[in-house]
Protein backbone atom coordinates (compact mmCIF):
# COMPACT_ATOMS: atom_id res chain seq x y z
CA UNK A 1 0.00 0.00 0.00
CA UNK A 2 1.55 3.21 -1.00
CA UNK A 3 1.81 6.22 1.25
CA UNK A 4 0.62 8.46 -1.57
CA UNK A 5 -2.05 9.99 0.65
CA UNK A 6 -0.07 13.18 0.95
CA UNK A 7 0.72 13.76 -2.70
CA UNK A 8 -2.05 15.77 -4.28
CA UNK A 9 -2.96 14.59 -7.77
CA UNK A 10 -4.97 16.42 -10.34
CA UNK A 11 -8.12 14.42 -10.48
CA UNK A 12 -10.38 13.86 -13.40
CA UNK A 13 -14.03 13.66 -12.80
CA UNK A 14 -15.20 10.15 -13.61
CA UNK A 15 -18.76 9.42 -14.41
CA UNK A 16 -20.10 6.89 -11.98
CA UNK A 17 -23.55 5.67 -11.13
CA UNK A 18 -22.74 5.04 -7.49
CA UNK A 19 -23.72 8.04 -5.38
CA UNK A 20 -20.73 7.61 -3.09
CA UNK A 21 -18.26 7.80 -5.94
CA UNK A 22 -20.11 10.79 -7.41
CA UNK A 23 -19.92 12.54 -4.05
CA UNK A 24 -16.20 11.82 -3.84
CA UNK A 25 -15.77 13.27 -7.31
CA UNK A 26 -17.39 16.47 -6.04
CA UNK A 27 -14.91 16.55 -3.20
CA UNK A 28 -11.98 16.41 -5.57
CA UNK A 29 -12.06 20.12 -6.34
CA UNK A 30 -11.34 20.77 -2.66
CA UNK A 31 -8.08 18.89 -2.66
CA UNK A 32 -6.19 21.35 -4.79
CA UNK A 33 -3.58 20.68 -7.38
CA UNK A 34 -0.30 21.64 -5.75
CA UNK A 35 2.04 19.38 -3.83
CA UNK A 36 1.91 21.63 -0.75
CA UNK A 37 -1.75 22.47 -0.40
CA UNK A 38 -2.67 25.96 0.77
CA UNK A 39 -6.23 27.26 0.64
CA UNK A 40 -7.46 30.78 1.25
CA UNK A 41 -9.82 31.57 4.09
CA UNK A 42 -12.38 32.57 1.49
CA UNK A 43 -12.07 29.22 -0.31
CA UNK A 44 -12.52 27.33 2.91
CA UNK A 45 -15.46 29.42 4.08
CA UNK A 46 -17.18 28.88 0.75
CA UNK A 47 -16.52 25.16 0.66
CA UNK A 48 -19.56 22.99 1.22
CA UNK A 49 -17.34 20.24 2.63
CA UNK A 50 -15.42 20.37 5.88
CA UNK A 51 -11.69 20.41 5.18
CA UNK A 52 -8.49 19.90 7.11
CA UNK A 53 -4.79 20.23 6.42
CA UNK A 54 -2.76 17.11 7.05
CA UNK A 55 0.97 16.56 7.17
CA UNK A 56 2.58 13.19 7.74
CA UNK A 57 6.20 13.32 8.81
CA UNK A 58 8.18 15.42 6.33
CA UNK A 59 5.74 15.02 3.45
CA UNK A 60 4.04 18.04 1.85
CA UNK A 61 0.87 19.38 3.38
CA UNK A 62 -2.29 17.91 1.91
CA UNK A 63 -6.00 18.58 2.24
CA UNK A 64 -8.50 16.01 3.39
CA UNK A 65 -12.26 16.37 3.16
CA UNK A 66 -14.90 15.09 5.54
CA UNK A 67 -16.74 12.43 3.58
CA UNK A 68 -18.85 10.79 6.28
CA UNK A 69 -20.02 11.83 9.71
CA UNK A 70 -21.76 8.80 11.14
CA UNK A 71 -21.93 6.50 14.13
CA UNK A 72 -19.93 8.99 16.17
CA UNK A 73 -17.04 9.02 13.72
CA UNK A 74 -15.57 11.60 11.40
CA UNK A 75 -14.26 9.93 8.24
CA UNK A 76 -11.82 12.02 6.25
CA UNK A 77 -10.68 11.17 2.73
CA UNK A 78 -7.66 12.29 0.73
CA UNK A 79 -7.17 12.91 -2.96
CA UNK A 80 -5.88 9.37 -3.44
CA UNK A 81 -8.72 7.87 -1.41
CA UNK A 82 -6.91 7.07 1.79
CA UNK A 83 -8.90 7.63 4.95
CA UNK A 84 -8.46 8.76 8.53
CA UNK A 85 -11.29 7.75 10.82
CA UNK A 86 -11.62 9.67 14.06
CA UNK A 87 -13.68 9.71 17.19
CA UNK A 88 -13.77 13.10 18.92
CA UNK A 89 -10.47 13.99 17.28
CA UNK A 90 -8.68 10.73 18.07
CA UNK A 91 -7.52 8.67 15.06
CA UNK A 92 -9.03 5.21 15.62
CA UNK A 93 -8.56 3.67 12.17
CA UNK A 94 -6.73 4.30 8.92
CA UNK A 95 -7.26 2.97 5.42
CA UNK A 96 -4.78 3.03 2.59
CA UNK A 97 -1.63 3.47 4.64
CA UNK A 98 1.36 1.14 4.38
CA UNK A 99 0.51 -0.27 7.81
CA UNK A 100 -3.10 0.53 8.61
CA UNK A 101 -4.34 1.08 12.14
CA UNK A 102 -7.11 -1.51 12.46
CA UNK A 103 -8.51 -1.08 15.94
CA UNK A 104 -8.34 0.95 19.15
CA UNK A 105 -10.18 -0.33 22.22
CA UNK A 106 -11.81 1.59 25.07
CA UNK A 107 -12.39 4.74 23.01
CA UNK A 108 -15.42 5.76 25.05
CA UNK A 109 -13.10 6.40 27.99
CA UNK A 110 -10.64 8.54 26.05
CA UNK A 111 -10.21 11.72 28.13
CA UNK A 112 -9.89 13.77 24.92
CA UNK A 113 -13.67 13.41 24.61
CA UNK A 114 -14.21 15.30 27.85
CA UNK A 115 -11.61 18.03 28.11
CA UNK A 116 -13.73 19.97 30.59
CA UNK A 117 -13.21 17.12 33.02
CA UNK A 118 -9.56 16.61 32.22
CA UNK A 119 -6.95 16.92 34.92
CA UNK A 120 -3.42 15.76 35.59
CA UNK A 121 -4.98 12.63 37.05
CA UNK A 122 -6.66 11.69 33.76
CA UNK A 123 -5.36 8.53 32.13
CA UNK A 124 -6.28 6.14 29.35
CA UNK A 125 -5.41 2.51 28.69
CA UNK A 126 -6.20 0.76 25.41
CA UNK A 127 -5.08 -2.02 23.11
CA UNK A 128 -4.31 -1.40 19.48
CA UNK A 129 -4.03 -3.53 16.32
CA UNK A 130 -2.12 -2.75 13.12
CA UNK A 131 -2.38 -4.64 9.87
CA UNK A 132 1.28 -5.64 9.70
CA UNK A 133 2.14 -8.02 12.51
CA UNK A 134 1.19 -5.94 15.56
CA UNK A 135 -1.87 -7.13 17.44
CA UNK A 136 -2.88 -6.26 20.96
CA UNK A 137 -0.28 -3.61 21.84
CA UNK A 138 -1.18 -1.90 25.12
CA UNK A 139 -0.71 1.85 25.41
CA UNK A 140 -1.11 4.02 28.46
CA UNK A 141 -1.64 7.79 28.38
CA UNK A 142 -1.48 10.56 30.92
CA UNK A 143 -2.47 14.15 30.20
CA UNK A 144 -1.57 17.70 31.08
CA UNK A 145 -3.46 20.88 30.22
CA UNK A 146 -1.76 24.13 29.21
CA UNK A 147 -4.03 27.17 28.67
CA UNK A 148 -3.42 30.24 26.54
CA UNK A 149 -1.46 28.65 23.73
CA UNK A 150 -1.51 30.45 20.38
CA UNK A 151 -1.75 28.73 17.02
CA UNK A 152 -1.40 30.38 13.59
CA UNK A 153 -4.04 29.61 10.98
CA UNK A 154 -4.92 31.80 7.98
CA UNK A 155 -2.32 34.31 9.27
CA UNK A 156 -4.32 34.81 12.41
CA UNK A 157 -3.46 33.86 15.94
CA UNK A 158 -6.04 31.85 17.80
CA UNK A 159 -5.94 31.27 21.53
CA UNK A 160 -6.24 27.66 22.49
CA UNK A 161 -6.03 25.24 25.37
CA UNK A 162 -3.32 22.70 24.67
CA UNK A 163 -3.68 19.15 25.94
CA UNK A 164 -0.42 17.23 25.96
CA UNK A 165 -0.80 13.46 26.02
CA UNK A 166 2.16 11.41 27.18
CA UNK A 167 1.91 7.94 25.64
CA UNK A 168 3.83 4.89 26.76
CA UNK A 169 3.93 1.32 25.54
CA UNK A 170 2.87 -1.10 28.25
CA UNK A 171 3.52 -4.39 26.47
CA UNK A 172 6.54 -6.00 24.87
CA UNK A 173 6.69 -4.78 21.32
CA UNK A 174 7.83 -6.03 18.00
CA UNK A 175 9.62 -2.71 17.49
CA UNK A 176 12.14 -2.47 20.29
CA UNK A 177 14.39 -0.30 18.16
CA UNK A 178 12.09 2.70 18.62
CA UNK A 179 11.47 4.95 21.60
CA UNK A 180 8.42 3.53 23.32
CA UNK A 181 7.31 6.86 24.78
CA UNK A 182 6.10 9.90 22.90
CA UNK A 183 3.73 12.84 23.10
CA UNK A 184 0.56 13.77 21.24
CA UNK A 185 -0.87 17.29 21.15
CA UNK A 186 -4.43 18.60 20.93
CA UNK A 187 -5.27 22.32 20.61
CA UNK A 188 -8.84 23.29 21.59
CA UNK A 189 -10.34 26.71 20.94
CA UNK A 190 -10.33 28.46 24.28
CA UNK A 191 -13.82 29.91 23.86
CA UNK A 192 -15.79 27.11 22.25
CA UNK A 193 -13.76 24.06 23.25
CA UNK A 194 -13.71 22.87 19.64
CA UNK A 195 -10.66 20.88 18.56
CA UNK A 196 -8.78 23.00 16.01
CA UNK A 197 -5.51 21.18 15.62
CA UNK A 198 -3.82 17.99 16.72
CA UNK A 199 -0.60 16.12 16.23
CA UNK A 200 -0.77 12.39 16.82
CA UNK A 201 1.75 9.62 16.55
CA UNK A 202 -0.11 6.36 16.38
CA UNK A 203 2.75 4.07 17.33
CA UNK A 204 6.46 4.15 18.17
CA UNK A 205 7.22 3.19 14.58
CA UNK A 206 4.91 5.84 13.12
CA UNK A 207 5.64 9.38 12.00
CA UNK A 208 3.53 12.14 13.55
CA UNK A 209 0.35 13.09 11.73
CA UNK A 210 -0.53 16.75 12.09
CA UNK A 211 -4.11 17.85 11.41
CA UNK A 212 -5.42 21.44 11.28
CA UNK A 213 -9.20 21.66 11.03
CA UNK A 214 -9.28 24.65 8.70
CA UNK A 215 -13.07 24.63 8.24
CA UNK A 216 -13.62 24.76 11.98
CA UNK A 217 -11.16 27.63 12.23
CA UNK A 218 -12.83 29.38 9.30
CA UNK A 219 -16.19 29.26 11.06
CA UNK A 220 -14.69 31.06 14.04
CA UNK A 221 -13.36 33.90 11.89
CA UNK A 222 -15.22 36.77 10.23
CA UNK A 223 -16.34 36.20 6.66
CA UNK A 224 -13.43 36.84 4.32
CA UNK A 225 -13.86 39.42 1.59
CA UNK A 226 -13.75 37.36 -1.60
CA UNK A 227 -12.27 40.31 -3.45
CA UNK A 228 -9.18 40.24 -1.21
CA UNK A 229 -6.56 37.55 -1.47
CA UNK A 230 -5.74 36.22 2.02
CA UNK B 1 -27.44 -27.19 4.95
CA UNK B 2 -30.92 -26.11 6.16
CA UNK B 3 -30.12 -22.49 5.25
CA UNK B 4 -28.96 -23.55 1.77
CA UNK B 5 -32.11 -25.64 1.22
CA UNK B 6 -34.41 -22.83 2.34
CA UNK B 7 -32.81 -20.23 0.12
CA UNK B 8 -32.52 -22.62 -2.81
CA UNK B 9 -36.29 -23.11 -2.90
CA UNK B 10 -36.95 -19.39 -2.55
CA UNK B 11 -34.53 -18.63 -5.35
CA UNK B 12 -35.95 -21.33 -7.61
CA UNK B 13 -39.52 -20.15 -7.02
CA UNK B 14 -38.63 -16.57 -7.81
CA UNK B 15 -36.77 -17.59 -10.95
CA UNK B 16 -39.45 -19.85 -12.41
CA UNK B 17 -42.25 -17.42 -11.69
CA UNK B 18 -40.32 -14.99 -13.84
CA UNK B 19 -40.35 -12.55 -10.97
CA UNK B 20 -36.63 -12.04 -11.22
CA UNK B 21 -34.01 -12.95 -13.76
CA UNK B 22 -31.25 -12.51 -11.25
CA UNK B 23 -31.42 -12.49 -7.52
CA UNK B 24 -29.18 -12.46 -4.53
CA UNK B 25 -29.93 -13.66 -1.06
CA UNK B 26 -27.55 -12.78 1.74
CA UNK B 27 -27.69 -14.06 5.28
CA UNK B 28 -26.10 -11.34 7.38
CA UNK B 29 -25.50 -12.61 10.91
CA UNK B 30 -28.79 -14.51 10.76
CA UNK B 31 -30.85 -11.84 9.02
CA UNK B 32 -31.89 -12.40 5.41
CA UNK B 33 -31.54 -9.73 2.77
CA UNK B 34 -33.09 -10.27 -0.68
CA UNK B 35 -32.17 -8.46 -3.88
CA UNK B 36 -33.83 -8.77 -7.29
CA UNK B 37 -30.69 -7.39 -8.90
CA UNK B 38 -26.94 -7.76 -8.33
CA UNK B 39 -26.14 -5.44 -5.43
CA UNK B 40 -22.77 -3.96 -4.65
CA UNK B 41 -21.03 -5.02 -1.47
CA UNK B 42 -21.66 -1.60 0.14
CA UNK B 43 -25.40 -2.02 -0.35
CA UNK B 44 -25.34 -5.40 1.34
CA UNK B 45 -23.30 -4.00 4.22
CA UNK B 46 -25.32 -0.80 4.63
CA UNK B 47 -28.14 -2.07 6.90
CA UNK B 48 -25.66 -3.40 9.48
CA UNK B 49 -22.39 -1.58 8.91
CA UNK B 50 -22.83 1.19 11.44
CA UNK B 51 -24.71 -0.67 14.16
CA UNK B 52 -21.57 -1.95 15.89
CA UNK B 53 -17.84 -1.33 15.84
CA UNK B 54 -17.12 -4.26 13.48
CA UNK B 55 -13.61 -5.62 13.13
CA UNK B 56 -13.52 -5.46 9.35
CA UNK B 57 -10.51 -7.76 8.81
CA UNK B 58 -12.54 -10.56 10.41
CA UNK B 59 -15.53 -10.07 8.13
CA UNK B 60 -16.03 -12.80 5.56
CA UNK B 61 -18.37 -13.54 2.68
CA UNK B 62 -19.22 -17.06 1.57
CA UNK B 63 -21.21 -18.32 -1.37
CA UNK B 64 -23.46 -21.09 -0.09
CA UNK B 65 -24.84 -22.38 -3.39
CA UNK B 66 -21.51 -23.43 -4.85
CA UNK B 67 -20.51 -27.10 -4.84
CA UNK B 68 -16.86 -26.30 -5.47
CA UNK B 69 -15.57 -26.54 -1.91
CA UNK B 70 -17.53 -29.67 -1.06
CA UNK B 71 -15.91 -31.32 -4.09
CA UNK B 72 -12.53 -30.20 -2.78
CA UNK B 73 -13.33 -31.78 0.56
CA UNK B 74 -14.28 -35.09 -1.06
CA UNK B 75 -11.13 -35.06 -3.19
CA UNK B 76 -9.06 -34.37 -0.08
CA UNK B 77 -10.63 -37.28 1.80
CA UNK B 78 -10.04 -39.60 -1.13
CA UNK B 79 -6.40 -38.52 -1.31
CA UNK B 80 -6.08 -39.00 2.42
CA UNK B 81 -7.41 -42.55 2.22
CA UNK B 82 -4.91 -43.33 -0.51
CA UNK B 83 -2.11 -42.10 1.73
CA UNK B 84 -3.42 -44.17 4.62
CA UNK B 85 -3.15 -47.26 2.42
CA UNK B 86 0.30 -46.28 1.26
CA UNK B 87 1.84 -45.33 4.65
CA UNK B 88 1.00 -47.90 7.27
CA UNK B 89 3.27 -46.81 10.13
CA UNK B 90 1.46 -45.83 13.30
CA UNK B 91 2.68 -42.22 13.49
CA UNK B 92 1.62 -41.37 9.95
CA UNK B 93 -1.72 -43.16 10.34
CA UNK B 94 -2.35 -41.20 13.52
CA UNK B 95 -1.55 -37.91 11.82
CA UNK B 96 -3.66 -38.65 8.77
CA UNK B 97 -6.59 -39.73 10.93
CA UNK B 98 -6.37 -36.43 12.81
CA UNK B 99 -6.60 -34.48 9.54
CA UNK B 100 -9.51 -36.62 8.41
CA UNK B 101 -11.49 -36.10 11.64
CA UNK B 102 -11.03 -32.34 11.42
CA UNK B 103 -11.92 -31.92 7.75
CA UNK B 104 -15.04 -34.07 8.08
CA UNK B 105 -16.27 -31.92 10.94
CA UNK B 106 -15.56 -28.53 9.34
CA UNK B 107 -18.35 -26.29 8.12
CA UNK B 108 -17.15 -25.26 4.66
CA UNK B 109 -18.37 -22.87 1.99
CA UNK B 110 -16.73 -21.02 -0.86
CA UNK B 111 -15.14 -17.94 0.62
CA UNK B 112 -15.28 -14.97 -1.71
CA UNK B 113 -11.84 -13.45 -2.07
CA UNK B 114 -12.59 -9.79 -1.38
CA UNK B 115 -11.35 -7.45 1.36
CA UNK B 116 -14.49 -6.29 3.15
CA UNK B 117 -14.58 -2.82 4.63
CA UNK B 118 -17.68 -0.64 4.46
CA UNK B 119 -15.76 2.63 4.39
CA UNK B 120 -13.27 1.53 1.76
CA UNK B 121 -16.08 0.03 -0.33
CA UNK B 122 -17.77 3.42 -0.51
CA UNK B 123 -14.60 5.23 -1.50
CA UNK B 124 -12.78 2.77 -3.74
CA UNK B 125 -14.80 1.02 -6.42
CA UNK B 126 -12.35 -1.87 -6.61
CA UNK B 127 -13.34 -2.73 -3.03
CA UNK B 128 -17.03 -2.69 -3.91
CA UNK B 129 -17.78 -5.53 -6.33
CA UNK B 130 -21.24 -6.57 -7.41
CA UNK B 131 -22.43 -9.91 -6.09
CA UNK B 132 -23.29 -12.52 -8.70
CA UNK B 133 -26.69 -14.12 -8.41
CA UNK B 134 -26.69 -16.69 -5.66
CA UNK B 135 -26.99 -17.38 -1.97
CA UNK B 136 -24.45 -15.90 0.41
CA UNK B 137 -23.50 -15.79 4.03
CA UNK B 138 -21.88 -12.63 5.37
CA UNK B 139 -20.26 -12.83 8.78
CA UNK B 140 -19.76 -9.51 10.53
CA UNK B 141 -17.66 -9.81 13.68
CA UNK B 142 -16.43 -7.63 16.45
CA UNK B 143 -12.77 -8.10 17.36
CA UNK B 144 -12.35 -11.87 17.70
CA UNK B 145 -11.30 -13.32 21.01
CA UNK B 146 -9.85 -16.62 19.89
CA UNK B 147 -7.37 -18.27 17.56
CA UNK B 148 -7.92 -21.77 16.18
CA UNK B 149 -5.29 -24.52 16.03
CA UNK B 150 -5.68 -27.44 13.65
CA UNK B 151 -3.62 -29.86 11.62
CA UNK B 152 -1.48 -32.75 12.82
CA UNK B 153 -2.33 -32.40 16.48
CA UNK B 154 -4.40 -34.90 18.43
CA UNK B 155 -7.43 -32.61 18.45
CA UNK B 156 -8.27 -29.12 17.33
CA UNK B 157 -7.86 -26.37 19.89
CA UNK B 158 -9.41 -23.00 20.46
CA UNK B 159 -7.15 -20.63 22.37
CA UNK B 160 -7.66 -17.14 23.71
CA UNK B 161 -5.88 -14.51 21.61
CA UNK B 162 -2.94 -12.93 23.43
CA UNK B 163 -1.66 -9.48 22.59
CA UNK B 164 1.91 -9.01 21.30
CA UNK B 165 2.34 -12.77 21.39
CA UNK B 166 4.35 -14.64 18.81
CA UNK B 167 2.84 -17.72 17.20
CA UNK B 168 5.47 -19.89 18.90
CA UNK B 169 3.94 -19.20 22.27
CA UNK B 170 0.57 -20.57 21.16
CA UNK B 171 2.03 -23.93 20.17
CA UNK B 172 4.65 -24.36 22.90
CA UNK B 173 2.70 -26.95 24.86
CA UNK B 174 0.72 -28.44 21.99
CA UNK B 175 1.20 -32.15 21.38
CA UNK B 176 2.38 -32.53 17.78
CA UNK B 177 1.85 -35.74 15.88
CA UNK B 178 4.03 -36.43 12.82
CA UNK B 179 4.40 -32.67 12.33
CA UNK B 180 6.65 -30.23 10.55
CA UNK B 181 8.63 -28.64 13.37
CA UNK B 182 10.21 -25.98 11.16
CA UNK B 183 7.16 -23.88 10.34
CA UNK B 184 3.45 -23.33 10.76
CA UNK B 185 0.87 -21.71 8.53
CA UNK B 186 -1.27 -18.82 9.76
CA UNK B 187 -4.54 -18.05 7.97
CA UNK B 188 -5.68 -14.61 9.09
CA UNK B 189 -9.42 -14.00 9.26
CA UNK B 190 -9.08 -11.68 6.25
CA UNK B 191 -7.87 -14.66 4.22
CA UNK B 192 -4.19 -13.70 4.15
CA UNK B 193 -1.93 -16.77 4.47
CA UNK B 194 1.42 -16.47 6.22
CA UNK B 195 4.21 -18.89 7.03
CA UNK B 196 5.95 -18.56 10.38
CA UNK B 197 9.30 -20.23 11.02
CA UNK B 198 9.69 -22.25 14.21
CA UNK B 199 13.22 -23.55 14.01
CA UNK B 200 16.26 -21.77 15.41
CA UNK B 201 17.39 -20.93 11.87
CA UNK B 202 14.11 -19.38 10.68
CA UNK B 203 12.35 -18.23 13.82
CA UNK B 204 10.92 -14.70 13.83
CA UNK B 205 8.43 -12.83 15.98
CA UNK B 206 5.20 -13.29 14.03
CA UNK B 207 2.06 -12.16 15.80
CA UNK B 208 -1.34 -13.61 15.13
CA UNK B 209 -4.33 -11.51 14.11
CA UNK B 210 -7.34 -12.18 16.36
CA UNK B 211 -9.53 -14.83 14.77
CA UNK B 212 -6.68 -16.50 12.88
CA UNK B 213 -6.19 -20.19 12.23
CA UNK B 214 -2.80 -21.70 13.10
CA UNK B 215 -2.14 -24.84 11.10
CA UNK B 216 0.43 -27.46 12.05
CA UNK B 217 1.37 -29.38 8.95
CA UNK B 218 2.54 -32.88 8.19
CA UNK B 219 6.28 -33.39 8.35
CA UNK B 220 7.59 -33.21 4.77
CA UNK B 221 9.15 -36.29 3.29
CA UNK B 222 12.82 -36.46 2.37
CA UNK B 223 11.85 -38.05 -0.93
CA UNK B 224 8.46 -37.54 -2.54
CA UNK B 225 5.87 -34.83 -2.17
CA UNK B 226 2.76 -36.73 -1.03
CA UNK B 227 2.71 -34.92 2.28
CA UNK B 228 3.44 -31.52 0.73
CA UNK B 229 0.43 -31.95 -1.51
CA UNK B 230 -1.87 -33.00 1.30
CA UNK B 231 -0.67 -30.04 3.38
CA UNK B 232 -1.51 -27.67 0.54
CA UNK B 233 -4.97 -29.16 0.17
CA UNK B 234 -5.61 -28.97 3.91
CA UNK B 235 -4.67 -25.30 3.94
CA UNK B 236 -6.83 -24.64 0.88
CA UNK B 237 -9.83 -26.17 2.64
CA UNK B 238 -9.09 -24.25 5.84
CA UNK B 239 -9.34 -20.98 3.87
CA UNK B 240 -12.98 -21.83 3.18
CA UNK B 241 -13.82 -22.78 6.70
CA UNK B 242 -16.73 -21.00 8.41
CA UNK B 243 -15.52 -20.20 11.91
CA UNK B 244 -17.69 -19.15 14.86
Amino acid sequence: MKRAIFFIAILSLASCSNTYYAYWDNLSTAFGSKAHAVLTLSNVQQSSQDLMYVTHGERPQAVMALMFLEAGQHKWVSADKAMLIMEEGRIVRTLGFANDLLYVSNTTNDPIRHINQMSDLSSWLRIVDWKQNEFGQTFHSSFSVIPNQLIDVFERQITTTLVVESVGLQSEANFTRFDNNWKNYFWFDENTGILLKSEQRLAPFGEPISMTYISRVARLLPKANTANKE
Amino acid sequence: MKIITKYFFILTFLFFTGFVSSSVVVDVNGNSQFYSYNPRLSEVLAPSALSTNWYWPATSLYQLDSAEIELLRQEFLISLNELKEKYSDFETQNALNALERQVIAWQLAKRIDVAIDYDFARVREEHNPRLDSGVYKLQLKTRPTFVYLSGVISSEMTMIHQGTTSVHQYINNVDFLEADNSKVTIIQPNGVVLTAGLASWNKAHIEVMPGSQIIIMLKPQLFGDDFTTINERFIELAKHRILP
